[in-house]
């Protein structure tokens, strides 16, 4: 009676076995069709378009899978082949792991444009562990009873587990387009621009100039002449400032050609009233805004400035508006021979250049 | 006999999980050609005197700076810059490559000048990105003055590829 009982259970956990492998083989073709045919996603995944032709396959990695595949059920026929249970004990077998890598395949004529391939990822099989454990000690010729637990464990799954490369690189692109083309724009600009007696900006090239706008700061400046008028580049003027709370200097104290009075006071009221290059707004610069004249690499060795924009400067010294705070009977002046900052008694006559500042919006003509 | 048909279902159900998630992992989404680049913004190196030769550098946040004989005098600055638009939930988080940014060009003028060093805001990622539903690239670059550069405006143009 109780053998009888024991060969009924036998026979059930053959049949559920049977059914399990029967199912596990299934499971095993479902998802290698799933994995190969590669539109059946799920979620969104990103793709990084620089896995292109790293992970193509050829009809040989597909007949490697297959092999693999093959091998598989071959491992599974021999489980279920020689697992049988005795009367006397329950045997145990193992089936080991089976660790191979697929080899990566690089398609190398793909190289210069991406290629829509079917997404087979490089497959890493995890070989299908079945153990069948006793968990109890087993005695030879010991009856099988109610008690004596047979169980199944997977160890792994009995399925091939496409393995990517790294997380981004799942898939290809497969699409290629072009962006809108880029415009590149620059213009070069000279260092100043020349203007005409009203105000009108001329071609660099032209030699009349008679003022000039410093294209990096805006500043507007006098440009010297030739002819017997106050703007002829010998002319030298006392320095004077009837608004200064400090020492105003001295009234017409030099040596000028022209209609006005030879000190600085007399000499931008005079080019103000003329609307000198259209403009009435002229003035003594200070001695920050001379300084931005100074430049060492003018073409005249003799001067320290930039000759073609500023013809017939003289290789001496020109006033500025700022006074020597420690001295009032003292201005700054800037020497054009060498560029250098100095400051001398207001008396004494010196150059004039005027300035102008041009507000931000036509300094941008 | 209870227990080997609990082992049995969980062993089962194992089996499914695993499958839907190597499904899942493995195979992204087609993504449909409706990803669009719309170029903004030029790239405008501005106005400058040239002294000597030198070079004007536009980063990708557009900021411009100088070297060797070169003044920078004013003028719209810019780096060139693309809006990229999704609008299918399908393409979220796909990568997206630019390719085909140019080595060096020429660009024409009185004289010609060369723009090089192309560099994109996505550099640190290899040049690309993961799209959102809108995304901004710009492209920054070096311009070459030579010596005696004759004054005038230069223009030139590039495009770029991206895929995904």
């Amino acid at each position: 009676m109780n053998n009888e009982k024991v060969k009924d259970q036998t026979s059930k956990s053959k049949r559920n076995r049977k059914l399990l492998l029967l199912i596990l083989l299934m499971l095993l073709i479902i998802s290698q069709v799933i994995a190969l045919q590669g539109n059946g996603a799920f979620l969104n995944k990103s793709v990084d378009p620089d896995s292109v032709n790293k992970h193509s396959i050829t009809l040989d990695d597909l007949k490697a899978v297959n092999d693999d595949l093959n091998e598989v059920r071959e491992s599974l026929n021999d489980i279920n082949s020689n697992f049988e249970l005795t009367d006397d004990h329950v045997e145990v077998e193992k089936v080991e792991a089976k660790k191979e890598e697929v080899k990566e395949v690089e398609v190398k004529n793909l190289e210069s444009k991406p290629a829509v391939v079917p997404v087979v990822p490089v497959v890493k099989k995890p070989a299908p562990v079945v153990v069948i454990k006793d968990k109890e000690n087993i005695k030879p010729k010991q009856n099988i009873s109610e008690n004596k637990k047979v169980e199944l464990i997977e160890k792994s799954p009995l399925a091939v587990i496409p393995v990517p490369v790294s997380s981004d690189d799942e898939t290809i692109p497969s699409v290629e387009k072009t962006a809108d083309e880029v415009n590149i724009v620059v213009e070069t600009k000279p260092a100043y621009i020349k203007h005409d007696t009203n105000g009108k900006s001329l071609e660099d090239n032209n030699e009349h100039g008679t003022c000039v706008q410093d294209t990096k700061n805006g500043l507007m400046w006098e440009v010297k002449s030739e002819d017997d008028t106050m703007r002829n580049s010998n002319n030298l003027y006392s320095w004077f400032n009837p608004d200064t709370k400090t020492l105003k200097g001295i009234t017409d104290g030099g040596r000028c050609k022209g209609d006005a009075d030879c000190d600085t006071h007399a000499y931008v009221e005079a080019m103000n009233k003329q609307n000198y290059c259209g403009h009435n707004d002229w003035s003594l610069p200070t001695r920050e805004q001379m300084q931005t004249l100074v430049n060492f690499a003018g073409s005249d060795i003799k001067t320290t400035i930039n000759n073609k924009y500023f013809p017939r400067t003289m290789p001496s010294w020109y006033w500025t508006s700022t006074e020597n705070r420690d001295r009032d009977k003292f201005a700054w002046y800037v020497l054009f021979r060498n560029g250098v900052e100095l400051n001398d008694l207001k008396e004494r006559p010196k150059h004039v250049r005027l300035v102008r500042v041009v507000m931000a919006e036509q300094s941008n003509r | 006999m209870m227990m080997k048909y609990i082992h049995f279902y969980k062993f089962i159900v194992t089996i499914f999980c695993v499958i839907i998630a190597q499904t899942i992992y493995a195979v992204p989404p087609d993504c449909p050609a409706t990803l669009t680049a719309n170029l903004t913004q030029d790239l405008d190196f501005g106005d400058y005197v040239g002294t000597n030769g030198g070079t004007i550098t536009i980063d990708t946040a557009g900021v411009r700076t100088e070297t060797g004989g070169v003044l920078l005098v004013g003028g719209a600055v810019s780096a060139a810059t693309y809006v990229f638009s999704n609008s299918d939930s399908r393409c979220l988080n796909r990568w997206i490559r630019i390719s085909a940014i140019p080595n060096s060009i020429t660009i024409s003028g009185p004289v010609s000048m060369t723009v090089n060093n192309f560099i994109t805001s996505a550099a640190a990622d290899g040049d690309k990105f993961k799209i959102s539903t809108t995304d901004t690239v710009t492209i920054g670059a070096d311009l070459i003055t030579n010596n005696a550069q004759n004054q005038g405006p230069y223009t030139g143009n590039f495009t770029i590829d991206f895929n995904y």
